[in-house]
Parts: structure tokens; sequence; C-alpha cells
């Protein structure tokens, strides 16, 4: 230990016997004049005791051969190679309408870009297009797509610019 | 104080020497295939494995499946074992962490199923003590007085936090110096010091009743 041993650690050494013998021998002087430090002692010898009688008792019944067979058995045991389920690849279905759905949902964000930028041009330089005043977070545009419809609302971002978020109809027009 | 208090661990050491010798040779054998050399090493250490184990677990059958696993766990990887500790270290040390695991285990059941476990816990405790060995003696009173404090042992040991049960296990019931208990719970020897002084601190406390009259040393 680096730092100086309190007396506690120096008197639990003393009774573990992890003492070197010139401060053993300084320990026995000191507790002979030191009731406290002998009848802490004699508490630990007591739980010592106590805990070693009770122990050999845990122990005194044990079936030696019984357990012995139980680990061979145990350890001779051929090792079965866990089985992994089979991975199913996924189950794929044909959707009728599939292929054009993607197509319009392609369309769709197509149309979406495209109103963003249409939004950012018109936003942008502000002072050049002298915009309505608008409450931000209100819905500033019905939009007609074509297929789809949507609307185009303006937010308030983080570090309050304007942001434009446009909203794209599930419904798509023209498809079931 | 007329007679030394103390430092039993020191007239063990002689004899520990010639043991880890013995050990090592066992070891090399079980090492080389020689089942013979591992019935040995299970020989010599289980019953200690054993006390060990019921140091930490609550009864016997989760002792007897701790000491199992750990033995176990010793045949599958005693070829890594390079022999820079004592073999009854790195088993303690096994056992140890089998045990632990043990009562983690069984703690987190308990904590899903609460009811079915406390009822169990109870006929454990309260009981006749039919989970604990039982202590075969010719005086009844002796016996009793045996079997309850090996109870209230049991019952002490099992309110300590698993550190604190560990190092005290280790020391009392199987003599473990500062250095071994340092090694087989892989903290520093400081930790293992205020450790064992706070749960011994607790276990007084809880054993008052039985230690403070002539109950621990009556055989």
């Amino acid at each position: 230990m680096e730092r100086g041993k309190t007396e506690d650690e120096k008197l639990q050494m003393f009774f573990d016997g992890e003492l070197a013998p010139e401060e053993e021998a300084a320990v026995r002087r000191s507790i002979e004049s030191s009731p406290d430090g002998t009848a802490q002692l004699r508490e630990w010898e007591q739980l010592r005791d106590a805990m070693k009688t009770v122990s050999a008792d845990w122990a005194g019944e044990l079936d030696s051969d019984a357990l012995f067979a139980r680990i061979e058995a145990e350890i001779s045991a051929p090792v079965v190679p866990i089985e992994q389920p089979k991975q199913e690849p996924p189950a794929l279905r044909v959707v009728p309408g599939g292929r054009e759905r993607r197509v319009w949902g392609g369309v769709a964000t197509g149309f979406a870009a495209a109103a963003a930028i249409f939004l950012a041009v018109m936003a942008w330089p502000e002072s050049h297009l002298d915009p309505a005043p608008v409450t931000r977070g209100s819905e500033v545009l019905e939009a007609d797509f074509g297929s789809n419809t949507g609307t185009i609302f303006e937010v308030e971002g983080g570090a309050g610019e304007s942001l434009a978020v446009v909203w794209i109809d599930d419904e798509e027009v023209g498809l079931p | 104080m007329n007679q030394p208090l103390s430092n039993a661990s020191k007239s063990e050491e002689a004899s520990e020497g010639s043991s880890k010798k013995g050990d090592h040779d066992l070891v090399q054998r079980v090492q080389a295939g020689d089942s013979a050399a591992f019935r040995a090493l299970y020989d010599k250490y289980h019953r200690r494995a054993f006390a060990v184990a019921m140091g930490v677990v609550k009864n016997e059958d989760d002792a007897l499946d701790a000491v199992q696993n750990a033995f176990v766990k010793v045949h599958k990887n005693i070829h890594k074992f390079q022999g820079s500790s004592s073999f009854y270290t790195w088993l303690y040390r096994i056992v140890m962490n089998v045990s632990i695991d043990h009562v983690r285990r069984i703690s987190r059941r308990k904590s899903l199923d609460f009811d079915e476990r406390t009822l169990h816990e109870e006929s454990e405790v309260a009981g006749d003590g039919a989970l604990m060995p039982h202590v075969t003696d010719a005086n009844p009173g002796k016996a009793a007085l045996r079997s309850e404090l090996g109870k209230a042992i049991q019952a002490a040991l099992g309110e300590l936090p698993e550190h604190h049960r560990a190092v005290i296990v280790l020391r009392e019931i199987e003599g473990m110096s500062y250095e071994e208990m340092a090694e087989a719970l892989d903290v520093p020897k400081g930790t293992v010091m205020s450790r064992l002084f706070h749960a011994r601190k607790k276990m007084q406390a809880a054993l008052a009743p039985y230690l403070s009259g002539e109950a621990a040393s009556e055989d």
C-alpha cells in the first residue's frame, strides 16, 4: 500500500497475518495495552471460527462421486451444434399495379423537388420579391401538381430561417 | 492479552508451496489429456469450492450447480491456463464468477416470477433446513445450535453486497491471502482490504447475538 496504514487496517492485517514481522511485533505490543483492539480481534476470531465451522458442515455430506459423475457427463457429452433457424428469404409477391405505383412515386418526388426549388426562388432574395406578410407555420400555397395535389407550408427553422415544407397528398390522381 | 489472537494464515503457507507445485504437475497432466489428473484436482478442491459457492449462493442445489459448472469450465479451458497464477486462485475465480452469475440469474428470475419464488425461498429460510446439509452430531442441542448459526450466517451473507460476500468467503472460509483474493477477484489489494473490513463489520452486526456469547466456539 502506498499511503500510510490506518490503525484499523493495521489491526486487520495483523489479524490476517499480512504484516511484515517488524510491523506485526509493533502492532502486537500496541494491542496488549488496548482493550478495544483486543475486543475487536476476539470478535473477528469468533466470526472466523463460526464461518469455518458452518462451512465445514456445508460440505460435510456432499456426494463427491455423484457430483463428479455429473461433471464427467457434461464434459463427455457430444457437442451438438446449435442449429440456426433457416433464414427464409423474404416472401415477395406481385402487387397489382406495383410498377405503376413506383413510377408515380417518382413523379410525386419530382414534383416535391420542383416545388421546393420554386419556393426557394420565391423566398430569395426576400427584399426583391416583396412577399405578402404571412404567419410562420401557416399554409401559404395550395398547389396542383397535375396528378397529385399538395400544400406548401412556410415554417420557421431552428435558426429562425424560413423553410418551405411541401406536403403532397398520398392520393394520386388517376390511381386506384 | 495472554494469547495471540491472530494470523492463522502463516502456518498454512509452508504446505501451500508444495501444494502449488503438485497442482502445477496435475494441471500439466490434465493439459496432456490425463483424466485421472483431472479427478485428482477435483478431489483436492471440490469440497472447498462447494463451501465457497455455498457462501455466495443460497442453497445446496445451486452450490452444486455452481461447482459443476466451474469444473466443466476448468476442463474446457485448462489449455489456456498458463500457470502465471496458482491453479486454486484460478479455480476460485471461476467458482466465484459462476456463483455470482447464478445469484444474478436467480434475482432476475425472481423479479419476473416474484410470487412463486417468494414461496420457495420462504420454505428455504423458515423451513426445516432441508436444503442445508444436515449436521450429524450426537449432541442434539449442539447440532441445533450449529444449524441455527449456519442459517444465521447464510442470512447475514445474503444481506451483503456481492463484492463483500466474495471477499469474506474467500478469506474466512478459504483462508486466501490478500494477494490471492486480489488476483481471484481481479481488484487491487487495497480494495480487498477495504471490502473485507466492511464485510466483517456487517457480519459482526448481523451475528452479534451469536458472537457475543460462546456460541461460535462451542465445539
